[in-house]
């Protein structure tokens, strides 16, 4: 075939060779099935509508290679051309992105030693592979991987380059593998024949003798804790070019000192430290371990740990003391008793002097002392809450009153809660004016004139009353004005010198006045430094139980009642209508700290539309140099849900307030205000263990037996001289509408068009 | 934690003041939140087998003042079963020798409820017969306000036998049941029964004299009665206070309980 022939055979197949090796046909077989059977159709249509028997034959002649052009067409034929080439194999670089790489060992980083190790490679084709906790290609590495798998990082070379032959690997790295090959190795001393595409050298970098570094390794304080039952928080600390040295130990509670004790690292230059703590409060605690800075320290950011602890109340256990048995006595210890949330001891005064001489010997009685010095000294605190009903001090307490009422005091005040309930040994009756419980009521004692007053009345809802989750009682506003105005009078009350400065009062009398002008207080609210306190100046609450139930009403209202003054006084966030959580508790910087506030309303059904204002206040009260302290506004979804959003970008201890308002509220008065904490740390995993483990990567040269280069140390890779590859190069092309196939459908058709109108056919 | 408890000036000052206070009369007496707040009885009445025993009862008011610390105003007030006063005393008696009068639907409800929602009631057995047409009659009742919860013997550790007194032996007029009966819901007995006529050893003639003989045991089975009067009283106030662990370690340890 000469020149011409191919030119022109190649321009009517549109191809530039004729060396293709094969043909591929893109057409489903269904589609062509279909195609073939309409076509066939056409021809049997063009035949029958013919005329005359030769016009007809040579017709249907001329029409067939037509329609086989079309069949053609419509298979898509694909020609497939094959070519390659051989290149020589590629090599690839296997470096160690971990942090722990940016460790300074001495005066330099670890990661100034891969420059020249990379520049003594000098090899054509090299490829760099980033490995740490996962492995990436075409990068430049910033040290910022926050772990280190080694057994990964070689899987990933294999899956890569798989069926391909490198001309060599080299892999640089500290050693400092967190993987499971160092821990095979570590545990049974073997490493597994690792099977890679090339010839490995190792580069080891850092330089152990030259680190220092103090570091909290380990935190533990288990998830949760109860409250008033000590847990330890127990420390593990290590020091890296310290050892037998003594170090102070500091533990913080949400930024703030809560003890401090010292350690005096062993030969390995370890050390554990254990803190016992009480927790007081129910909530989320960040505690943090803290070291001083040493010079030099390799990582600073490990001299610090931290973690929250929940606290937790198993049950609540609640005091109530009495001044003597009574109606108002017995419904209370009814409500308290039939809840088994609850831990209820009483005690109640069932005689006094007066009594004495009523002729009965005291082998007839069952009474036994009032052990009133132990309770008020040594067991006040296992209590969350403690009523004084009706309880009158003076006659048992005697001169050591006013310690024992102080320490009632400071027990509130650190966190404890008190309610005082009124009757005749009570308030100004008894004889609490001038004392220190005096000075943690949310009333004023000392009242001039008549310290009662015995006249019925029925209690108003003050406007804060209205609101507070104590006496919002019913599903919504209306309903519970309703509720309160409809309840059975109150017998009569103590009268006081008005509610004090900084107390809230909830329900006042309908006429009375305290000499300030004010409505005189019948049930008053306080927060006393950690702890609160709640005056309720009648004693006949009991009503509200047996009269609602006389009327068919159950005694719902009153369970209701004390139910909610109880989880007020305690500050139980668990009972509380709304609540904060975060997604974690522990985050450590960079990450996003997500705040969800839900709002439920009385029955604890989600209340939407609430406007929720959440505060972010950085460690130890400092403006985060980033957010400062930031202030956000979300309202709640038909879930009752309000999400916030914050970065952590200082390590330690945020709090975030929290402040929920109902947005019809003209005063704009938040019915809800609570905090939760989060601790922050900049602690990388990576960085807890940051010796170069140089044994370790002298076992896994012999292992492979390949060559290994010690710190510092720079040359030649090992190279498989013979390794290439060789590249494909396939090229295809359609042969659908080539020009001979459009040739052939037109001069046939057009043909077979001809014979057919020369024969008469339309 | 607690502060040490360091003795001064300022303590010696207000330790006298609090002695003094012990030594004064207790303004108390003065001041109470007005009567409505003091404990009372309320007397149940039927048309029939019921007996009025005011007396008694105002008697067991005044007993109860005198030896216990309880504020209790000395009087009945008469109710039927269903009359909504019935919610403004918790505490409530019932004394009768015949055959009750049946309760209609309503009165049994409103029974059941005040029984069910904190209310009290002694019901006395004044015939001095086990077999009294009043017992029958009142077991029949228990049946209509308790359908699932048995009248039962009360067991010689429940609290009524210890809430102020203790008592071996629950007497009262005569002696011829050695226990006493009630109903329990949960830990408490809203209803106790007896039949041993405890109003009868309590009641007192318009001269003011006890008005009946109290047999086998005379005035010293009076007192007993009494004592279980109080307790009775008492035990309603505190429910099952005196099952409290640390009422019952410290009286174990000294001996007065098994």
């Amino acid at each position: 075939m000469n020149a011409h022939m191919v030119h022109v055979l190649n321009w009517l197949l549109g191809t530039s060779n004729l060396d293709f090796q094969h043909i591929d046909w893109m057409t489903s077989p269904t589609f062509l099935l279909m195609s073939a059977l309409c076509l066939g159709i056409v021809a049997i249509v063009a035949w029958l509508t013919a005329r005359g028997s030769s016009h007809r034959i040579l017709q249907t002649l001329l029409l067939l290679p037509a329609l086989l052009a079309m069949m053609w067409a419509l298979s898509d034929p694909v020609m497939v051309e094959s070519a390659g080439h051989e290149e020589p194999g590629r090599f690839v670089i296997l470096l160690d992105n971990s942090l722990s790489m940016g460790v300074t060992d001495g005066s330099a980083s670890r990661s100034d030693a891969v420059l020249p190790i990379v520049e003594s490679i000098d090899q054509p084709a090299t490829e760099l592979l980033l490995f740490g906790q996962e492995v990436s290609a075409g990068g430049l590495p910033d040290y910022s991987q926050h772990d280190t798998d080694l057994a990964q990082a070689f899987q990933a070379l294999r899956d890569r380059y798989a069926g391909e032959r490198l001309s060599g690997i080299a892999l640089i790295t500290d050693g400092a593998d967190h993987g499971q090959l160092r821990a095979t190795w570590k545990e049974n001393g073997v490493i597994p024949q690792l099977d890679l595409p090339g010839p490995l050298t190792i580069y080891a970098v850092g330089n152990q003798e030259d680190i220092v570094d103090l570091s909290v390794v380990d935190l533990s304080a288990g998830d949760f804790a109860f409250i008033r039952a000590p847990f330890n928080i127990k420390a593990t600390i290590k020091g890296i070019g310290l050892d037998s040295q003594r170090f102070p130990v500091t533990l913080t509670r949400d930024g703030s000192l809560e003890q401090r004790g010292e350690v005096t690292l062993d030969e390995d230059g370890k050390a554990r430290i254990s803190f016992r703590v009480l927790p007081t409060a129910v909530g989320r605690f960040a505690y943090q371990v803290n070291l001083p800075a040493v010079d030099d320290d390799a990582v600073p950011s490990n001299d610090s740990l931290s973690v929250v602890v929940r606290v937790v109340r198993d049950r609540m256990r609640v005091l109530q003391v009495c001044g003597a048995p009574s109606p108002d006595e017995k419904f209370l210890r009814l409500f308290l008793k039939q809840d088994p949330a609850i831990d209820l001891v009483s005690f109640f005064i069932m005689r006094t002097e007066e009594d004495l001489g009523a002729g009965y010997d005291s082998h007839e009685l069952s009474l036994i002392p009032f052990p009133y010095e132990q309770l008020f000294s040594q067991e006040l605190w296992s209590f969350d809450l403690i009523f004084f009903q009706n309880f009158d001090y003076a006659p048992y307490f005697g001169w050591k009153a006013p310690q024992l009422l102080e320490n009632v005091a400071d027990y509130v005040k650190q966190g404890g809660a008190l309610v005082m309930l009124g009757g005749d040994r009570s308030f100004d009756l008894g004889q609490y004016a001038g004392t220190a419980i005096a000075e943690i009521l949310p009333v004023r004692l000392g009242v001039d004139g008549d310290p009662v007053d015995t006249a019925p009345f029925t209690p108003a809802l003050t406007a804060p009353g209205s609101r507070h989750p104590i006496t919002f009682l019913a599903a919504d506003s209306d309903e519970n004005l309703s509720t309160w105005s409809r309840l059975s009078p109150l017998d009569g009350l103590n009268l006081t010198s008005g509610a004090s400065s900084d107390a809230a009062v909830l329900l006042a009398h309908p006429t009375i006045r305290a000499p300030d002008g004010t409505p005189m207080p019948v049930l008053a609210i306080r927060q006393v430094g950690k702890g609160r306190t709640m005056a309720f100046t009648s004693d006949s609450s009991w009503r509200w139980s047996f009269a609602e139930a006389g009327l068919g009403h159950g005694n719902q209202v009153y369970l209701r009642f004390w139910k909610q003054a109880m989880s007020w006084l305690v500050g139980d966030p668990d009972t509380q209508r709304v609540t904060i959580d975060t997604d974690l508790d522990n985050y450590r910087t960079g990450d996003e700290i997500r705040v969800v506030v839900t709002v439920r309303d009385l029955s604890f059904g989600p209340l939407e539309g609430v406007l929720v204002d959440c505060q972010h206040q950085g460690p130890d009260l400092q403006s985060d140099p980033v957010l400062g302290n930031t202030s956000l506004e979300a309202t709640t979804d038909a879930q009752g849900q309000a999400t916030f959003s914050f970065k952590a970008t200082v390590p330690g201890s945020h709090r975030l307030k929290i402040r929920a308002t109902d947005p019809d509220d003209p005063d704009k008065q938040a019915f809800f205000e609570g905090d939760t904490v989060v601790a922050v740390t900049s602690r990388e995993p990576e960085l807890a263990d940051i010796l170069p483990d140089h044994a370790f990567l002298a076992a896994l040269a012999t292992a492979q037996s390949v060559r290994l280069y010690g710190p510092g140390e720079t040359g030649p890779a090992l190279l498989d001289e013979e390794a290439g590859r060789w590249i494909e190069e396939d090229r295809s092309q359609s042969l659908a509408t080539v020009p001979l196939v459009i040739l052939v459908f037109g001069v046939f058709a057009s043909l077979s068009w001809w014979v057919r109108r020369k024969g008469g056919a339309r | 934690m607690l502060k040490a408890q360091r003795f001064t000036r300022r303590h010696l000052i207000q330790g006298a003041a609090a002695a003094l206070a012990i030594l004064l009369p207790s303004p108390a007496a003065l001041w109470a939140l007005g009567n409505a707040s003091k404990l009372d009885l309320a007397e149940i009445i039927l048309p029939a087998g019921l007996a009025r025993r005011s007396s008694a009862w105002v008697r067991l008011l005044h007993e109860l003042v005198q030896t216990t610390s309880i504020e209790a105003l000395p009087q009945t007030t008469q109710l039927g079963p269903s009359d909504p006063a019935l919610f403004d005393h918790p505490l409530a008696v019932m004394a009768g020798a015949g055959q009750m009068s049946d309760l209609n639907e309503d009165e049994v409800i409103q029974l059941s409820r005040f029984l069910r929602y904190g209310g009290f009631l002694f019901v006395d057995d004044t015939s001095g017969t086990l077999d009294s047409p009043f017992d029958s009659s009142f077991r029949q009742l228990c049946r209509r306000l308790f359908p699932n919860r048995p009248l039962s013997v009360l067991p010689s550790d429940h609290s009524v036998y210890r809430s102020f007194f203790l008592i071996e032996k629950p007497v009262g007029r005569l002696a011829i049941s050695p226990y006493l009966e009630g109903i329990s819901t949960g830990e408490t007995t809203p209803l106790i029964y007896s039949r041993n006529d405890v109003s009868g050893a309590l009641a007192r003639s318009p001269d003011g004299r006890d008005a009946f003989q109290v047999l086998p045991g005379g005035d010293l089975q009076r007192r007993e009665a009494t004592k279980l009067g109080i307790n009775l009283l008492v035990y309603a106030l505190t429910s099952n206070y005196k099952k409290d662990m640390a009422h019952v370690r410290r009286l174990m340890l000294e001996g007065r309980l098994p």
